[in-house]
């Protein structure tokens, strides 16, 4: 196949491969990024909207003191629910949204490494916000603040179903962002255009990648918790209950390991949105971007180490408070090194400041006042007196809305003629900047003074004379200002879209690739694979860039079905040609069930949960059930050589989404094991006090071994072509697989302790309980390999299947050598 | 490809380029684990604070971890350094302005070669976490480990 000019491209027929039907068929079953990308745009912001409301609320309460519009109970809700719908609901989504959007054109790509993947985090995101506020209409929203602290979330003190909905909200929106994150982590390292390697991919992808890869290892935390939580209000658990060996503080620590990573993986992204679009209006290329990707890189490292900062006033020892107070100063490091690198690209360059513009300086604006307050707060001693005030509600936004609405709303005016083919209007821009910027410190700079001068949060009123009622009421006048400005962000992208002037391919003149691709972009994205030889791909020759050059007007067509590049993950040199799937109904059906699950779950209704089950085995089977089986090895002559299609080798497309997989979920048992030494650690009494017997498990471990080896026989059966030892070796394994759980359950029955008798108990039967799914699903996944070897659907350089079941089984056997190690060995040598 | 993105991949071993990027880091995730880890169960071992650490020679433990800490972040810094110095004629390789009209600041602009990048990587984050272990280190000799109550 060779080089063909873009030009003469059969654009038709690309058309009817890659586009999506019209009607509500295609709309459901879609797995274009870009309608995912703008599905997500829309939500979220829709959400932003739901919890701004909110936010007005609880601001007209406060306005004057000892107003009484709210009941302290409707306030608790209120800012429990405005919480988490702006973290959790909004400010993720959002640069999801963006990323969906541009990351294949940005990439050089024609869609992400996983579309279906793609479909079923948007849904199972929708599920999840539709799910949350299903408590509205109940009158039972979450009412313990974002961060939901035990005990005010323990059945003791909150006995309805409000913290429920929040604990299965969480579980729901973790298996979203985690499928999300894998799929972003993925389609980096292996679909990017040939020639795009590390160090010239701009820094939102360094921004996402990031935030993917911390999602990948933070939001086990939360689904441990949530899922602890959820055990301890409805099936009597101890994990958070000091009079049966648990603890509260377990689970601010288990959140804020989450919570803290989340913080940069909310912010990160944005940053990546003005370090790429804050370059165009300086007609130069960013300042130390080598700098500025690793600040990248490093802010979420260290991000990791600084979640005691959350818990300075719990009464830990000082010198552990010293080290996470010295990492949370240190943390200031890589941020800086982000705003001199803006500043230096500003003083360096020849700016010019349309609405775009405006909203990025605004950020940093805004961003160097809400890091300085972190600095302060990092701070311990000052800290302690500072904590649970509303000078941590003023840093807190402005780091939010500074470093996440700003570049946001940034991001959508540099990119909506992109979406739309349509500018939006720089008037109203003008108008809707600085109606944003002047509510934003309207409401928020005040909060740091009324902190300084003793006001708690969380309180739904105040009485007079206490000197914060002036302060309040500009805050609230802030407020409404700032509503008036999303109203205006709102009218101005609905009037651009109908009126808004005709952008062209690259209206700002911009150096990335997605602006070589027309607006909106074709179906198909590309409709030639590009080379890229640079950084900027479009300012090369203005540059004088280094001696290589992108290729955009010429390259492979791929047209033989929806394909892409396999590339490799450091130099993006071509592998191999990926299959790329059609739209399905699948993910919707998948998420959907999924929900139902979690309505099960809420109302105790088991036979719901069920059949929510049992409808998501079976989309999961569906899914992994191949469209179409390639009957001979294809393939195709390039210009990189001649690569295979449809396989993409030994770590292949799906290889790196097993491994994403059995990394959270190694950080999920991980955070489980935390939990158990945690607990042990802090127990008065001798424990367990009934230690748990260990002959069944050794022999059900030495079973499991053995179910680990007759995997690898298997794969090495069909390496060798031997497709007969492949499904002996296969069925071998899943009998071992079924008398481990079997035995299991044996033991289960034998054990003098239940799940409700003490935190031992609860930590017991939860982790090898989690263990044991795990094995259920693996046995899933062989049994749906075993099926497909009998129909002889793998050869040699075409078993990823094989490949990627091994994969997950080996780590289900390691997990478990762990778990053993752990629950059944440690307590005998107390 | 018409010019590869890595011209002097071959100079240098990934696992190398990979130890100078990740020393650092494990370095301090262990130091900060192990040291907080140790310190809170001295200094708080089950529900009430102590005045004294019941772990004997608890700083010295926790200096020791410290110290592996900080040469592995050295380590990590002296591989890196030593790629990079290897991997000089991908100054060409990566994007940026042409070598005749390199400005001083063009291998930060650029990162010039991909293996270039990631040695540079590499020296940037190991001395950034040498800086913080050494922090890290200097607190356990500067703040009293337990509550005085």
């Amino acid at each position: 196949m060779s080089a063909v000019l873009a030009e003469a491209a059969p654009v038709d027929r690309l058309n009817e491969i890659w586009e999506t039907p019209r009607g509500w068929r295609g709309s459901i079953s879609s797995v274009d990024h870009k309608t995912i990308g703008k599905r997500y745009l829309v939500t979220s912001i829709a959400f932003l909207v739901i919890g701004g409301l909110e936010a007005l609320m609880m601001r007209s309460q406060l306005a004057v003191s000892g107003e009484r519009m709210l009941s302290a109970g409707a306030y608790n809700e209120l800012f429990s629910m405005h919480g988490v719908t702006m973290i959790f609901l909004y400010a993720a989504p959002v640069l999801s949204g963006f990323s969906n959007y541009i990351w294949p054109l940005m990439l050089g790509a024609r869609d992400m490494a996983y579309p279906r993947l793609n479909a079923l985090s948007y849904w199972t995101y929708l599920v999840a916000g539709i799910f949350l506020y299903t408590s509205l209409p109940l009158g039972a929203m979450p009412n313990a603040g974002w961060f939901d602290y035990v005990p005010y979330a323990s059945r003791e003190y909150n006995p309805g179903l409000n913290i429920d909905f929040y604990a299965l909200t969480m579980i729901l929106l973790a298996v979203s962002t985690t499928v999300g994150s894998i799929n972003f982590i993925t389609t980096l390292f292996k679909t990017r255009a040939p020639g795009m390697s590390l160090n010239r991919m701009p820094i939102i992808v360094w921004g996402t990648l990031t935030a993917s890869v911390a999602n990948v290892f933070a939001l086990p935390a939360l689904s441990a918790a949530a899922a602890m939580l959820f055990l301890d209000r409805r099936i009597g658990t101890h994990f958070y209950d000091p009079a049966a060996g648990g603890h509260p503080l377990l689970w601010q620590h288990l959140f804020w390991m989450f919570g803290h990573p989340w913080v940069y993986v909310i912010v990160l992204p944005a940053m990546g949105i003005v370090s790429d679009a804050l370059p165009t209006f300086c007609r130069r290329p960013l300042v130390g971007y080598t700098f500025v990707a690793l600040a990248t890189v490093m802010t979420a490292m260290i991000g990791f180490g600084v979640w005691l900062h959350h818990m300075f006033a719990t009464g830990i020892a000082p010198l552990a408070l010293a080290f996470f107070g010295a990492a949370s100063i240190f943390i200031t490091i890589p941020s800086a090194i982000a705003v001199f690198a803006w500043l230096g690209t500003l003083w360096d360059g020849k700016p010019w400041y349309p609405a775009p513009m405006k909203f990025m300086l605004g950020f940093i604006a805004l961003f160097v006042i809400g890091g300085v307050s972190g600095v302060m707060t990092a701070a311990v001693p000052f800290d302690w007196q500072l904590t649970d005030t509303y000078f941590v509600v003023a840093h807190l936004h402005y780091v939010l809305v500074g470093i996440n609405v700003f570049p946001v709303i940034a991001g959508v005016y540099y990119w909506f003629p992109k979406m739309t083919g349509r500018m939006m209007d720089e008037r109203l821009g003008t108008w809707n900047f600085w109606t944003l910027f002047i509510g934003a410190n309207l409401v928020f700079f005040p909060m740091h003074i009324v902190g300084l001068l003793g006001m708690p949060r969380r309180i739904y009123s105040y009485p007079a004379g206490l000197g914060w009622d002036a302060y309040n009421l500009i805050e609230t006048i802030g407020a409404f200002v700032f509503a008036a400005g999303v109203a205006l962000f709102a009218f101005n992208v609905w009037i651009s879209r109908r009126r808004g002037r005709i952008a062209g391919p690259n209206p700002w003149d911009a150096g990335t690739l997605e602006w070589s691709v027309s607006s909106p972009p074709p179906p198909y994205n590309f409709a030639v694979i590009p080379t890229v030889g640079s950084r900027h791909p479009l300012w090369e020759d203005r540059l004088g860039e280094g001696s290589a050059r992108s290729v955009l007007a010429k390259g492979p067509l791929l047209a033989d079905g929806r394909e892409t590049f396999a590339t490799t993950p450091l130099d993006a040199e071509p592998s191999a040609v990926l299959q790329m799937p059609e739209d399905t109904y699948v993910p919707l059906a998948l998420a959907v069930s999924i929900g139902i699950i979690g309505y099960g779950l809420l109302f105790g209704l088991w036979w719901l949960a069920a059949i929510g089950g049992i409808a998501a085995a079976a989309c999961a089977i569906a899914w992994l059930w191949p469209a179409r089986v390639e009957k001979d090895d294809r393939q195709i002559e390039t210009e990189f050589g001649e690569l295979p299609v449809g396989s993409s080798g030994r770590h292949s497309v799906g290889w790196w989404g097993m491994a994403c997989v059995v990394a959270t979920e190694a950080a999920f048992f991980g955070y489980l094991l935390f939990s158990y030494f945690y607990l042990g650690s802090l127990s008065t009494n001798p424990w367990p006090d009934d230690v748990p017997r260990i002959g069944l498990p050794i022999l059900n471990t030495l079973i499991l071994i053995a179910s680990s080896v007759a995997v690898w026989f298997a794969g090495r059966g069909i390496r060798r072509n031997r497709n007969n030892h492949l499904v002996a070796w296969l069925g071998t394994a899943i009998v071992l697989g079924v008398v481990f759980i079997s035995l299991q359950l044996v033991e289960y029955g034998r054990e003098k302790f239940s799940m409700t008798h003490d935190a031992y108990g609860s930590l017991f039967y939860t982790i090898t309980g989690f263990h044991g799914a795990h094995v259920l699903v693996g046995l899933v996944m062989l049994v749906v390999v075993f099926v497909r070897a009998t129909l002889g659907h793998f050869r040699p350089g075409r078993d990823e299947a094989v490949r990627n079941v091994s994969l997950y089984w080996h780590f289900v056997d390691a997990v478990w050598l762990v778990v053993f190690t752990s629950l059944y060995i440690t307590p005998h040598l107390r | 490809m018409p010019e590869h993105p890595a011209p002097a991949r071959e100079r240098v071993a990934l696992p190398g380029l990979w130890f100078g990027f990740l020393a650092g880091p494990l370095g301090w995730t262990v130091q900060t684990l192990v040291d907080s880890a140790v310190t809170s169960h001295g200094c708080f071992p089950q529900l009430l604070p102590l005045s004294t650490p019941t772990i004997g020679g608890l700083r010295g433990i926790l200096f020791a971890v410290s110290l592996g800490a900080i040469v592995l972040c050295i380590a990590g810094a002296v591989v890196a350094w030593r790629d990079w110095a290897r991997t000089r004629e991908e100054h060409h390789a990566g994007s940026g302005r042409a070598s005749e009209h390199a400005q001083p600041t063009a291998l930060l602009e650029t990162g010039e070669g991909r293996t270039r990048f990631m040695a540079l990587s590499g020296v940037l984050v190991s001395v950034t976490f040498l800086i913080v272990t050494v922090a890290h280190t200097a607190s356990i000799f500067l703040v009293t480990p337990c509550q005085t109550v």
